[in-house]
């Protein structure tokens, strides 16, 4: 598009190329990028990227369950925990376990469990929708994480890095592959948690990796996603004709200001950013507003039922942003850390999701997305097979304190073997005893099942290269379709 | 295992690991409360020292079965051959010439005669022969051979490989049988050779120059020598108006006014500019942005570092400290010595009579930071606090890493882990937090002197609080009360028979009890009892540092975990900067007061040098040094050395005057160039390191949202004290306390400069959102260099942010109010005032056009608007704002 304020004489390209040199040749390749979305790698640091390999998964959803669901009551089921329900702890509780309280007892399963589908993953009851798609998940039942703590379980999650402030997953993934619309962030956290102990911006931060890369944010754990909106995107002042006015003064004035003071890449760079934030500005609302879905549609996941409102839109979101080709999006579901009145406040949050979850996965299916997207459902860690009891004695109000020994999480879609069970636990689902997967593990299998070598996947940044997976991580083979 | 690491040990898996890579970034001791010994980090390093003890068990154990091999602690030790008769001639030569040289310049600087890292010595018979690295006569098999090579896990010198001539030379000495004659002639020469920035500061003469006339001081004479040997020609001198916008910027932060613009511009004297430079560093303004600057290399905040935000409501008293520091010219030794050990005795004067209120605030610099007094682990909450400001001390005044030799020697600098706990010593003997959760998160607290004036108030305050108090409570149980005789009445109503009067009775009691009901959960809810007691007044407090009562040495802390300890380290300071015989640590003593003096010392080489590069960076967009936190063998070289110990001697010289040094790199000729490059001399030095023109580059986040405000007339000159919005809105008042997320800055407080609003830890308050944008540095970080981006979450700020939009909106109107200009008049009155240029004859047009334009659009679009014109002024005004010329220096 021609600005009405340009010089007069010459173009916005013409008078690029009498730049001549370097300089003048990237803004060129900028313009180009306009123009063809898959010119211009070194100008664009969103264009895709191909992967190290081919592989099936083109983008992942992290359906990102905050608090750390409870592995026993949903998915473990351990018939010992029953038969010895109220007795004592019969496995030591090691040194770094002194925050659990010696008088704990075991507690069974809140509810009822049985085999589903043909793989015959143990489920409970609570989780009746996702019960009928056993055999289409791919399940980890013996994942291990490094702290019993939410702040550092989920930031080793998030970044590979217990201690360290590190890109995240999100980012590295996003800078890995970039993105397949030029239009939207690549990268999209919905409603994270943001505060408190146990949010922070950094769980989505692209910490040193080029900026671009970090997540963009739409509202947040405590703000109705219905509410939400990402920061400073529209105006709703201005028709879009005259915020185009103006945005054609502004990139006038900085062409002007180069012309003038001479060559500047950071000039360029803004350029290159004010373009892009004003299509993202009349892209994304669009691709955010789900009031164009059907009404079948919204039932599916739940929209508009008082229980499953809030994260049955989200998960339509997620939907309709896989579509629109965004290569990351975390949808956080948070409240899972149910450390008393469990009975009654897991079955809440099981319910929350239960239906959303399930619908996300047959809308992907509906539409051929699921095979190229890789879905992940999973806390920070899981939850002791013993009671916590916060509050009262009575047994109403127990819960279950953290447990980073074991937990269980599933996958679906791009590249993952259905209706697998990985991993076993011990008698009461208090530690893994085979096939543990470690969050490192896990992170290279991410990786790999979008193309990429965990290992070969770099920054150097401060003179030595940067992994997601720092000096760990094995490819979980077995799971692999 | 062994207690102290080895050389392998010392190695990495990275070969080459960053400037503190491991722990720079460790956020907060509290953090890893429950991670104990697993750093991730560390155990790397443990396999790998595995791999090669088996690595190096294999090949010694083939090639000396018979006991040549010595093994002690688990470990074995290769043997050096002494060489046989006949040969030692040629070999002593080649030695002499090729082998000893090469140890001593790139092995001696870390394994040398002053430091051994990882215990290693590669420049004497004896220590190559307990280093045990060298297989005599097989090249492949000795570990020294593997890791200049780069082959293996260890890369060695972790600076940069040597050159194939070198391996060939090493591995031929080593093939040849390793030979190393009885006397060392060269043994006593090492400590001379080492890394540049560990020499004493010259005093160099400035170099000769062939276009004598450019050069306005030596600083030019410097920059203007390098220019030539590249065959750069500098860049034309700035005009008048980018210059004063330039050091006006620079120096304080704020645009110039139109008079002083006028005034420059008609000063055709030679000390026009001179006098420009001397009015900004007098201005207070110089001290708000340069203050800033320094806090930026600290761990400044209003709150701790602990999730939660957790007020610290006197911390302002440090930030005014630095900024009213820089205001006051405070030598810099000074400066250096108050942050580290409180007021300094002057001579003459006793220690109680000079006690003054902003030196004691000073030690701030030390207590506050990324931690908090609420952790399960309290011996690694310490630790960690340490380790936080040992780093902090050596990045920010000694430019060294000395985080790194956290939990081995230091990977490439001569830091030994020991030393580093030396250190560590010194810290763990201050108290910085006060070891209880009362208080203010745990933050040590000092009171500050009283005097009759403070006490009578306090007495008022004390006063005023009481009746508050009850008043509160009144509310809450009054409250209560009522509604308990509410509910009584309409228990009784209800059990009566049924009636027309009853039930209107009823009614209007339900009524009642309805509206107390919602009375007293408001108050309840509001917390206001609460919020009432959390403001009790108290007298006047400081955070501050003291020694604790019994100062000692601590132990080596393995791998940083404060449960695992080691040998002693006693307090002290760093070997390998050597200028002298370093203070002795009194017993009393924490050791701050000698560090301070230790460091602020004209002779130590790294502090003047790190300080007047900062200077220089913050001028020219990018150091001398480029690293400006790292100074050590992993940092840039300076590309102008002399230049660099030039500025360092004038600093020394000038009484250690920040002013008077700022003020002769800002007179140079080099400062006031113009930005446009010369043709030719980006393709010979792309990067501008040599500086034939300035460097455009953005303007940091305070400069952008205070000259906005500037601009639109709106920025309050309100400066100093407290701006944490501690009011009941903003308070959780239940323990523990903290501001709410959603805390609003209070009105007061909200149009003063950036550096005057309230600084939290996680991200910054709604009200300030642009520094969570724009690069604002991170609070728990030493950051020196800030990196400018540019992505489209900060260019949909500039296009759609309210704040933009009212403070331009602002700008419109006021030009609109002078009834006496014409629009003409009214976009050179902008011009002046946001670019500091005048208007352009294209400028009046383009905004003649885009005003109509955009007039006629609110008009076609129906756009609610009281004022069609001043909505079109309004978008020009933004356009201003937000285009590139407004953002960025020139």
């Amino acid at each position: 598009m021609r600005s009405p304020y340009e010089p007069k004489s010459g173009g916005r390209r013409q008078f690029l190329q009498t730049l001549g040199g370097g300089f003048g040749s990237l803004a060129l390749a900028a313009l180009a990028a306009e123009d063809q979305a898959r010119a211009a790698q070194t100008a664009n640091p969103l264009a895709p990227k191909p992967p190290h390999f081919p592989a099936k998964a083109k983008r992942v959803i992290l359906l990102w369950m905050q608090g750390g669901p409870s592995q026993m009551d949903l998915f473990d089921y351990k018939p010992r925990l029953k038969a010895e329900a109220g007795q004592p702890v019969p496995f030591a509780l090691n040194a770094s376990a002194i925050r659990f309280d010696k008088s704990a007892k075991l507690m069974p399963a809140i509810s009822e469990m049985k085999r589903m589908g043909e793989c015959g993953m143990w489920m409970s009851d609570v989780l009746p929708n996702l019960g009928r798609k056993a055999d289409e998940l791919c399940w980890l039942r013996a994942m291990v994480t490094d702290s019993a703590i939410h702040a550092g379980a989920i930031r080793i999650f998030q970044t590979g890095s217990l201690q360290f402030v590190r890109p995240s997953m999100g980012s590295w993934i996003t800078y890995g592959l970039g993105s397949e619309n030029q239009n939207l962030p690549g990268f999209v956290v919905i409603s994270p948690v943001l505060y408190g102990d146990d949010g922070s911006p950094l769980h989505y931060s692209n910490v040193f990796l080029p900026s671009i890369y970090q997540g963009t944010r739409l509202g947040d754990s405590r703000t109705p996603v219905k509410k939400s909106k990402i920061g400073y995107l529209e105006d709703p002042t201005l028709p879009t004709a005259l915020q185009r006015q103006d945005l054609d003064l502004i990139q006038a004035r900085n062409r002007m200001d180069m012309e003038d003071a001479g060559q500047d890449r950071n000039i360029e760079g803004l350029i290159q950013s004010y373009e892009l934030s004003f299509r993202m500005q009349v892209t994304a609302p669009d691709v955010f507003d789900i009031s164009k879905e059907s009404q079948a549609t919204m039932d599916l996941y739940g929209v508009g039922q008082e229980d499953t409102d809030n994260f049955g839109r989200k998960c339509l979101m997620a939907r309709r942003l896989a579509e629109a080709g965004v290569r990351f999006i975390q949808v956080t579901d948070g409240g899972w850390d149910h450390h008393d009145k469990i009975d009654k406040n897991l079955r809440k949050s099981a319910k929350g999701i239960d239906q959303p979850v399930a619908g996300l996965l047959t809308d992907l299916k509906a539409r051929g997305l699921l095979d190229d997207t890789l879905v992940i459902w999973t806390g920070e860690f899981g939850r002791t097979p013993f009671d916590q009891t916060l509050s009262a004695a009575s047994v109403n109000n127990a819960g279950r304190d953290h447990n980073p020994n074991c937990w269980t999480m599933f996958m679906a879609g791009g590249g993952v073997k259905p209706g697998t069970i990985f991993g076993e636990t011990d008698d009461y689902a208090w530690k893994g005893v085979n096939d543990r997967v470690h969050v490192h593990d896990l992170h290279a299998t991410i990786l790999h099942l979008l193309g990429l070598n965990h290992e070969k996947l770099t920054y150097r940044y401060s003179g030595r290269d940067f992994r997601l997976t720092d000096v760990f991580g094995n490819v979980v083979k077995q799971i692999l379709a | 295992m062994g207690a102290s690491p080895t050389l392998f040990e010392s190695g990495c898996v990275y070969g080459n690991l960053s400037p503190r890579a491991c722990g720079s970034d460790l956020r907060t001791g509290t953090i890893r409360q429950d991670i104990g010994p697993s750093f991730g980090h560390v155990r790397s390093c443990k396999n790998w020292t595995q791999d090669i003890k088996q690595k190096l068990m294999l090949v010694t154990g083939s090639l000396f079965p018979s006991g040549a091999v010595a093994a002690r602690l688990g470990f074995l030790f290769a043997t050096l051959a002494c060489g046989l008769p006949g040969q030692t001639v040629d070999r002593g030569a080649f030695f002499e010439s090729k082998i000893r040289p090469l140890l001593v310049t790139r092995c001696g600087s870390c394994h040398g005669d002053q430091v051994q890292m990882g215990g290693k010595q590669l420049t004497s018979k004896d220590g190559m022969h307990r280093a045990g690295v060298v297989v005599a006569g097989d090249a492949n098999a000795s570990p020294l051979v593997e890791a200049v090579r780069y082959t293996g896990k260890v890369k060695m010198p972790p600076t940069g490989k040597l050159s194939d001539e070198e391996i060939q030379l090493l591995e031929k000495w080593i093939s040849d049988g390793a030979f190393w004659p009885e006397t060392d002639p060269q043994a006593k020469t090492i400590s001379a050779v080492g890394h540049w920035a560990f020499q004493p500061v010259k005093s160099p003469a400035a170099p000769a120059i062939k276009d004598t006339a450019w050069a306005y001081s030596d600083i030019d004479r410097f920059i203007l020598a390098k220019l030539e040997e590249k065959g750069i020609k500098p860049a034309g001198d700035a005009n008048k108006y980018t210059l004063l916008r330039r050091a006006s910027l620079d120096l304080t932060g704020l645009l110039p006014t139109r008079a002083e613009i006028d005034a420059f511009v008609n000063d055709s004297s030679p000390e026009a500019f001179a006098h420009v430079v001397d009015r900004l560093l007098a201005s207070p303004a110089y001290g708000d942005r340069w203050g800033r600057h320094w806090l930026d290399i600290t761990y400044y905040a209003d709150t701790t570092g602990y999730g939660r935000r957790i007020p610290l409501p006197e911390a302002w008293r440090y930030r005014d400290y630095v900024i009213e520091s820089f205001n006051d010219d405070k030598p810099y030794d000074q400066f250096v010595k108050e942050q580290l050990a409180g007021p300094q005795d002057e001579p003459g004067k006793k220690k109680k009579e000079k006690k003054d209120l902003s030196a004691i605030a000073a030690t701030g610099f030390l207590v506050l930071g990324p931690w908090s007094w609420g952790s399960y682990d309290r011996a690694q909450t310490l630790l960690d606090a340490a380790d936080l400001q040992v780093d902090m001390v050596g990045r920010t005044f000694l430019g060294l890493t000395l985080g790194c030799a956290r939990c081995h020697d230091h990977k490439f600098d001569p830091i030994p882990n020991k030393e580093y706990y030396g250190l560590i010593g010194v810290f763990l003997s201050t108290k910085t937090l006060a070891m209880n959760n009362f208080g203010d998160g745990g933050v040590n607290m000092v009171p500050l002197p009283v005097n009759t004036e403070i006490a009578k108030r306090y007495a008022e305050e004390m006063e005023q609080y009481d009746r508050r108090v009850a008043e509160a409570e009144v509310a809450e149980k009054g409250y209560a009360k009522e509604r308990e005789e509410v509910e009584k009445r309409i228990t009784e109503l209800k059990a009566k028979a049924k009636s027309a009067e009853n039930d209107a009775e009823l009614k209007a009691a339900e009524e009642q009890l309805t509206a107390l009901k919602a009375k007293s959960e408001y108050a309840a809810d509001k917390q206001i009892l609460e919020f009432v007691k959390y403001k009790k007044p108290r007298l006047p407090y400081v955070y501050a540092a003291e020694d604790l009562d019994m100062p000692q040495d601590t132990r080596i802390a393995r791998r940083g975990d404060a449960h695992q300890l080691g040998e002693f380290a006693p307090r002290g300071f760093l070997t390998a900067v050597n200028y002298g015989k370093p203070p002795e640590i009194e017993p009393t003593s924490s050791g701050r007061k000698e560090l301070a003096e230790w460091i602020a010392n004209e002779k130590n080489p790294l502090t003047a040098r790190v300080y007047v590069n900062r200077l220089w960076h913050h001028l020219f967009g990018d150091g001398i040094v480029g690293s400006t936190e790292n100074f050590g063998a992993r940092g840039d070289a300076p590309t102008h050395p002399e230049l660099l110990d030039h500025l360092a001697s004038r600093l020394v010289a000038n009484g250690w005057s920040t002013k008077k040094t700022i003020r002769e790199i800002v007179l140079s000729h080099v400062y006031q160039l113009a930005s446009t490059a010369t043709p030719g001399s980006l393709e010979l030095d792309p990067d501008n390191k040599l500086l034939a023109h300035a460097n455009r580059r953005r303007m940091e986040v305070e400069t952008i949202r205070d000259t906005i405000l500037q601009v639109a007339g709106n920025l309050d000159p309100g400066r100093g004290g407290p701006s944490l919005p501690l009011t009941e809105q903003n308070m959780h008042t239940i323990a523990p306390f903290f501001l709410e997320d959603d805390t609003v800055i209070e009105d007061p407080i909200k149009n003063r400069r950036t550096v005057y609003q309230p600084v939290m830890r996680n991200s910054q308050m709604a009200p300030i959102d642009i520094l969570n944008l724009f690069d604002f540095k991170d609070p728990d970080q030493v950051v020196g260099t800030r990196i400018p981006t540019v992505v489209p979450t900060q260019t949909l700020y500039l296009l759609n942010a309210p704040f933009v939009k009212d403070e331009a909106a602002l700008l419109a109107r006021r030009l609109l109010s002078d009834k006496t200009l014409d629009d003409g008049a009214r976009v050179s009155a902008l011009m002046i005032d946001a670019l500091n240029r005048p208007a352009t004859p294209r400028d009046v047009a383009q905004a003649a056009e885009f005003i109509a334009k955009t007039k006629d659009g609110i008009i076609t679009a129906k756009l609610p608007t009281s004022d069609a014109t001043q909505d079109a002024w309004a978008r020009y005004c933004h356009v201003i704002l937000v285009s590139s010329e407004f953002l960025y220096r020139r």
